[in-house]
């Protein structure tokens, strides 16, 4: 007993100091906790954006507030509301010392023009590389170390209303002019584009939706988390529909898996619950380079249920639930196109 | 006293790992992919958890383009509460048994997985809300134990 009581004793003290580190505002702590796992130990970028330090000194401190709190909504990066003020600060304290930067100084001189303007020179000179309104291009999310793809290093969706929150007028018509170096991001200040075209070009960015528009409609929007549809066939029947209706569209089947096997002896599993996991791997694929993380919604699976009043129901994932959940938007097409093909299957199974 | 021992290590590590939990909730790993595969699996084991299955994403990756193929699903659960949640709210069977994905990336490894809490919200049952914190709270723990034990 006594021995357990010191062990206890042992752990605790030697846990207060890193709970008291984290409890405090440590920047480094906070950025440890919540930024490595995405952007890694040193900044190399992965699932979010490689964070290059001598990039840091084109950024304000306002702007790095500004972008933890707003994140980039359907752009991966969420929005952390849940750290104060005075953590925040902390996080962007540390990222100065890290990156040996200054914060860049804003002069607070908004953007006036032409809106119309700014857009066509937007589409001729911009919308190469941050995609029409600026929404991004290229699949995938900040850096891949898995594969080759369009973009190395996905450039910015400067349209992204979590984007266009964070950054000032200063800021933008900066990078325009200067463009930013060790990246494909022109000088266009030096290309022909006169000041008054870099600042419609800021005046179009700025008529794009907002941010408070863009969660407006995210509140109001919300998936419901399954697909259930009724069959009037009984249990066998319906399993044998769905098995040839996926077969029918291409979609390669799995074994056969009951929701409870591997949880209870084979004798105590509920037969009347088996999950028909299929793949179409060219689909798989496409959607892995837009969201390599989308393992834990995979594989794809109809789950067959004879509930106790003898009603059979086929009970599908809705993947537009998990788009939102990845905050990531060009997942949500594909995610709409695979709902609707669940839906054909299911109707053409219980037709 | 030996109660709080768990309490006290699982805080501990949920501040000082390399954990995120939003609405996915993600751990680094500097292990290999193997040590962390075992790392996980040992994590939710002793946290009563069974694996059921653990489903390869990687038989034709490579074959598509991908330098590192390494790519597990895990699912896993506590067989009554698998039973008893999906016996009561069919719409939670695909979500059913819960998921982390192993993957690698490079020399690092990531764990991947929802955060339960985020279903919350879609359901009205105070109990089911509960084993929503407590799956979360579980995930979260054993994604700070994986990321802790990695350096």
């Amino acid at each position: 007993m006594a021995i357990r009581s010191l062990l206890l004793l042992i752990t605790i003290i030697g846990l207060i100091p890193v709970n008291l580190h984290a409890l405090g505002p440590d920047g480094q702590a906070l950025f440890e906790f919540n930024c490595v796992v995405c952007h890694r130990k040193g900044g190399e970028g992965s699932i979010g954006l490689p964070l290059q330090k001598a990039k840091f000194s084109a950024l304000s401190d306002e702007y790095l507030r500004n972008t933890i709190r707003n994140g980039r909504p359907g752009r991966v990066m969420p929005a952390f509301d849940r750290l104060s003020d005075s953590q925040v600060d902390a996080i962007v304290a540390y990222l100065r010392h890290w990156s040996g930067t200054t914060s860049f100084v804003e002069a607070g001189v908004a953007a006036t023009g032409d809106a119309g303007n700014g857009g066509r020179l937007f589409t001729g000179h911009c919308a190469n590389c941050h995609g029409e309104a600026g929404k991004g291009l290229g699949k995938g999310t900040g850096q891949s170390y898995s594969r080759e793809r369009e973009f190395k290093v996905i450039p910015p969706a400067v349209g992204n209303s979590g984007f266009l929150a964070s950054v000032s007028d200063d800021m933008l018509r900066e990078v325009i002019t200067n463009g930013r170096e060790g990246t494909l991001m022109a000088a266009y200040g030096k290309l022909g584009l006169s000041s008054q075209d870099i600042d419609d070009i800021i005046v179009y960015l700025r008529s794009l939706p907002t941010l408070a528009q863009i969660q407006e409609e995210e509140a109001y929007e919300q998936p419901a988390p399954t697909i259930v549809w009724d069959s009037p066939y009984d249990f066998d029947t319906t399993v044998t529909n769905l098995k040839q209706a996926l077969t029918g569209s291409n979609f390669r089947i799995f074994p056969d898996r009951y929701l409870e096997q591997g949880l209870f002896p084979d004798w105590e599993v509920n037969k009347k619950q088996l999950t028909i996991r299929y793949c179409n791997f060219n689909n798989l694929y496409e959607m892995l380079k837009t969201e390599p993380r989308l393992g834990i919604g995979l594989p794809c699976r109809i789950t067959v249920v004879e509930q106790e009043d003898g009603q059979v129901q086929l009970i599908a994932m809705n993947m537009a639930l998990i788009a939102r959940l990845f905050n990531n938007e060009q997942l949500e097409s594909y995610a709409a196109q695979m709902n609707t093909r669940q839906l054909e299957i299911m109707e053409e199974v219980t037709f | 006293m030996n109660r709080l021992l768990p309490i006290f290590l699982i805080a501990g590590l949920l501040i000082s790992g390399h954990v995120h939990a939003e609405k996915v909730m993600m751990a680094r790993s500097y292990q290999s992919f193997e040590v962390t595969l075992e790392a996980v699996k040992k994590a939710l084991e002793s946290r009563g958890y069974t694996v059921a299955h653990e489903q390869r994403c990687d038989g034709g990756l490579k074959g598509f383009g991908y330098e590192t193929d390494l790519y597990r699903v895990l699912f896993f659960g506590k067989p009554d509460e698998v039973r008893h949640w999906s016996n009561t709210y069919p719409e939670m069977i695909p979500y059913l048994p819960l998921k982390l994905a192993v993957i690698a990336e490079a020399d690092q490894v990531l764990v991947v997985g929802f955060n339960p809490e985020e279903l919350a919200q879609l359901f009205t049952d105070k109990k089911l809300k509960i084993q929503f914190s407590r799956w979360k709270n579980d995930i979260e723990s054993v994604l700070a134990e994986v990321s802790q034990s990695s350096g």
